[in-house]
């Protein structure tokens, strides 16, 4: 198996299959104009950011293969699981996956964005989004 | 990420997300409450909101008011600039040709990727048309109420326009475009509803659609010219010919269609006219595939013959309200259609209810149905009904039952038993059926997809084996799209 070395913010390397690696679209055109034998840096994502998404994909990748035994309900366990995270987290996640170009992950993630705006006066809304900047600021 | 700091204005949301990746999420709000929300956040959502619009209804309170909110009218439509969309009506009757073409220039300005419109508020003249024609080149579909005829040549300049749909009583004469070279308008569809008997000015349409394929006719006393030979121009290449409430003009039409046009494949007609114009059009028109009728007192047997005779192409035919034709007429039918026909719709059919037997008859000539429709007979007992799938049950993928109220659990029970590529199936308002029924057809149908029935009639044990066969039930169990 063929692996790709991706480079995030920090620094960090991370080894994965290629396999893998393509369900980035932003990656897959990286590969293809660069090739394979230079890690592929990633500054808009950081370390804990990007071992995120790399769990994202591996788990519906393993989920989708032949033999899987992972029923709907799982799936669903599992991706609500994932975006179980703080505000911050979650727009981290919402903008790595729009430029790591993972179609599914970004529907997921603004899904859950919505999710949360969903049924609140605007008041509250506003709110959410501005004590969340606090606690992270 | 660490973009931005301490100091910075606004909130998380608005900070971090691009227009775009904002937009991505707004746009996943499906509810109204939830979208008008949003737009009060912040002015930035607001304007988000209106292009995240792509379909909206305009409610014009009265036109005559519209030219003191004209900056009002500019403002709204460049909020939602990425409209695809757009029905326009009115609450008056003022009709305000001024002020409704001034809606339209400012449509024009303002949403160049309109696609639909739908303006039905007041008639409109070719002032307002010409500058959507030229904003507006994407402009598919378009309907139109009383429109004068001299404003008709303007129609030319929508290049892309395939649907045009003009309703409402048309003002005008022929002399009004005297003299007006005939278009070339690049309709593939065309609809006229409400022409009066003394209309006329519609020559120059007629004579300007050489690509038409479809055209309806609905609520019309005459063809909107004095010579009905004009109608000929648009008829060489017709597929689809639908005709409805139009007693005064139905047989004159149809006999022009059966001597100009030879390629009909569709012919819908409803509610009047007399049988000279089917027979003639159903004897030249032999590539028929379709045929769909409700002629409640004018469809008698023989009637029923010369289609049988005839229609040797047809897939697909549809009666509603038969009540003259009898066993007879409709056995013939079956003998003659035996491998063509696809789809039957027997919608209150006298015969199939009082004439034992009717239906087993069909079941066993007919190879090649897959679909078939019976609802509205209250009176259809369980004997006729599995008369027919005793034979024909095993390639049935459609069947609707809905408001059979005679049919029981027996029917159900044989379903269950015999239809084995059963797709969908539709039981809402039979009385005589049971949730011990609709187990067996869930237990029984292996292909089953879709089951529409009453949420009374399913048990908590039924729904469970929907769920794990995979069987849709709509309007019971929430479609699990909607996650």
């Amino acid at each position: 198996m063929v692996k790709v070395t991706l480079k995030s913010a920090e620094g960090d390397v991370f080894e994965v299959d290629e396999e893998l690696a393509l369900e980035s679209l932003m990656v897959k055109n990286m590969i293809e104009d660069v090739g394979l034998d230079s890690a592929i840096s990633l500054p808009n994502v950081s370390s804990t950011i990007l071992a995120k998404v790399i769990e994202y994909i591996k788990f519906h990748m393993d989920a989708q293969k032949d033999g899987s035994k992972k029923t709907s309900e799982e799936i669903k366990a599992f991706d609500d699981d994932f975006v179980n995270v703080g505000i911050p987290t979650l727009f981290e996640m919402v903008l790595a996956s729009n430029y790591l170009n993972v179609k599914s992950l970004l529907s997921l993630t603004c899904n859950t964005v919505a999710n949360m705006i969903k049924t609140k006066p605007p008041a509250e809304v506003k709110e959410m989004f501005t004590s969340a900047k606090q606690a992270k600021a | 990420m660490g973009h931005f700091t301490r100091d910075e204005p606004g909130d998380l949301i608005n900070t971090l997300l691009c227009d775009e990746l904002l937009s991505e999420i707004l746009s996943r709000l499906h509810s109204t409450q939830d979208r008008k929300s949003a737009t009060l956040v912040c002015k930035r959502w607001l304007s988000l909101e209106g292009r995240i619009k792509t379909k909206l209804g305009l409610c014009v309170p009265d036109p005559s008011t519209i030219l003191s909110l004209c900056s009002s009218i500019h403002a709204l439509f460049h909020r939602y600039s990425h409209l695809v969309s757009l029905a326009v009506v009115s609450e008056g009757d003022q009709h305000d040709s001024q002020a409704l073409d001034l809606i339209l220039s400012a449509m024009a300005s303002s949403c160049p990727l309109l696609r639909e419109l739908r303006f039905l508020a007041g008639p409109v003249t070719s002032s307002g048309l010409e500058p959507l024609a030229r904003a507006c080149n994407c402009l598919v579909s378009l309907e139109l109420v009383a429109l004068a005829t001299q404003h008709l040549p303007v129609l030319n300049e929508f290049r892309s326009l395939s649907e045009l749909s003009l309703t409402g009583c048309l003002s005008g004469d022929s002399s009004d475009l005297a003299g007006v070279p005939d278009g070339d308008l690049p309709l593939d569809k065309l609809c006229v509803e409400g022409i009066g008997a003394r209309n006329s000015g519609l020559g120059w349409l007629w004579r300007s659609c050489h690509k038409l394929r479809r055209l309806e006719f609905f609520g019309c006393q005459g063809i909107g010219d004095s010579d009905i030979a004009s109608l000929a121009w648009c008829l060489p290449n017709l597929q689809e010919l639908r005709l409805r409430r139009c007693r005064c003009i139905a047989t004159q039409v149809l006999l022009m269609v059966a001597e100009v046009c030879h390629g009909l494949k569709v012919l819908i007609f409803m509610d009047g006219g007399d049988m000279n114009g089917l027979h003639r059009i159903v004897r030249s028109c032999q590539s028929l595939e379709t045929l769909e009728l409700r002629l409640p007192l004018d469809l008698f047997n023989e009637d029923l013959a010369i289609i049988a005779q005839n229609c040797l192409s047809l897939k697909i035919l549809r009666l509603y309200s038969c009540w003259m034709g009898t066993g007879n007429g409709f056995k013939l039918l079956g003998t003659q259609m035996k491998s063509s026909l696809e789809e039957l719709v027997l919608i209150r059919c006298r015969a199939i209810v009082q004439d034992t037997g009717t239906l087993a008859y069909l079941g066993q000539d007919l190879k090649s149905l897959r679909r078939l429709d019976v609802s509205e007979n209250d009176h259809l007992a369980d004997r006729e009904i599995t008369g027919l799938l005793h034979s024909s049950g095993d390639r049935l993928i459609h069947l609707r039952l809905r408001r059979c109220r005679k049919v029981t659990d027996a029917t159900l029970e044989f379903i269950g038993q015999k239809c084995r590529a059963l797709s969908n199936l539709v039981i809402t308002s039979c009385d005589g059926i049971s949730p011990a029924g609709v187990a067996m057809v869930l237990a029984g149908c292996p292909s089953l997809n879709k089951l529409w029935v009453e949420k009374e009639k399913v048990t908590s044990d039924a729904c469970r084996l929907a769920k794990v066969k995979g069987i849709l039930l709509p309007g019971i169990e929430p479609n699990p799209s909607d996650y």
